[in-house]
């Protein structure tokens, strides 16, 4: 099934305010609009607790600084329509070697 | 104690031993000086499982107390410091293979390899358990999904980015025809 993803004003901030490479902004847009859509069984979990929302997290190796790699973890939700998913709020860390 | 401050603290316990690992590069004719080297890597790397332990008790209980205003923060360096526990895996079992091929043998090598299937399980479960959210922050995000608050992602990344939407989609065109 074809998911669209939607994303929240925080989330957009957030994200914005990360000042990430250009290619790791593709790679986040691309993770959750394509990669999270096409394997929600291996790319959400679901937390003990947690009866609505999903953590999506994902590592990039960031190719222009060596040993460098990007974490992030975003708080997603399916929409009632079961063809949205919403991201709501993230986090980042950059993780030297 | 903060969260940053537990976690800064266990970090740099775990980043002194792995500089003090990938500092030692002996060469080759040294091979068989690689064997209490490997040894003693191997009882540093089993003495991180006590860390995280700690350190996933705390989180635990932190969490459960509902101390922790950004539980996404709590998760996030829930992970950095397992992968900053697990580091040196990879090269620990590179030196161990290169022991084996030359005959030696490495006490307790299949005891490091428990502990580190015991970091990921412990880290595994510690992903599950850990809340996502508080109720607040459940409820609030559920109410701006009804609510219509979000934004379609291309033209979120769009503003990001600082373009307009088709050229954002040109440039993610050309990032995935790059891939």
């Amino acid at each position: 099934m074809g998911f669209k993803t939607k994303i929240h004003n925080l989330a957009k901030i957030q994200i914005r305010a990360w000042h990430l490479p250009d290619a790791i902004l593709d790679e986040v847009y691309l993770h959750l609009t394509v990669v999270v859509p096409a394997d929600i069984e291996h790319n959400l979990i679901r937390p003990q607790g947690s009866i609505h929302g999903l953590s999506a997290e994902f590592v990039r190796r960031d190719h222009d600084v060596m040993g460098r790699d990007h974490l992030f973890e975003f708080r997603v939700y399916f929409g009632d329509d079961e063809q949205t998913l919403y991201v709501a709020k993230g986090r980042y860390q950059i993780l030297d070697d | 104690m903060s969260i940053e401050m537990m976690m800064d603290a266990a970090e740099r316990q775990l980043t002194a031993a792995n500089e003090t690992l990938e500092a030692w590069k002996p060469t080759d004719s040294e091979l068989a000086g690689f064997v209490p080297y490997a040894e003693n890597a191997i009882l540093l790397f089993l003495d991180r499982q006590a860390v995280m332990e700690r350190a996933v008790e705390r989180m635990q209980k932190l969490a459960q107390l509902g101390q922790v205003p950004d539980l996404l923060q709590l998760r996030s360096e829930a992970s950095r410091l397992f992968r900053c526990a697990l580091r040196p895996v990879a090269g620990h079992r590179k030196l161990l293979a290169a022991l084996a091929g030359a005959g030696f043998v490495v006490g307790e090598a299949e005891r490091f390899e428990q502990s580190v299937r015991d970091l990921e399980r412990m880290r595994d479960e510690l992903r599950k358990s850990l809340p996502l959210a508080t109720c607040e922050e459940f409820q609030t995000e559920l109410s701006a999904i009804e609510k219509g608050e979000f934004q379609d992602a291309d033209a979120a990344f769009a503003e990001i980015a600082g373009v307009d939407v088709e050229t954002w989609r040109q440039r993610i065109a050309k990032s995935q025809a790059g891939l």
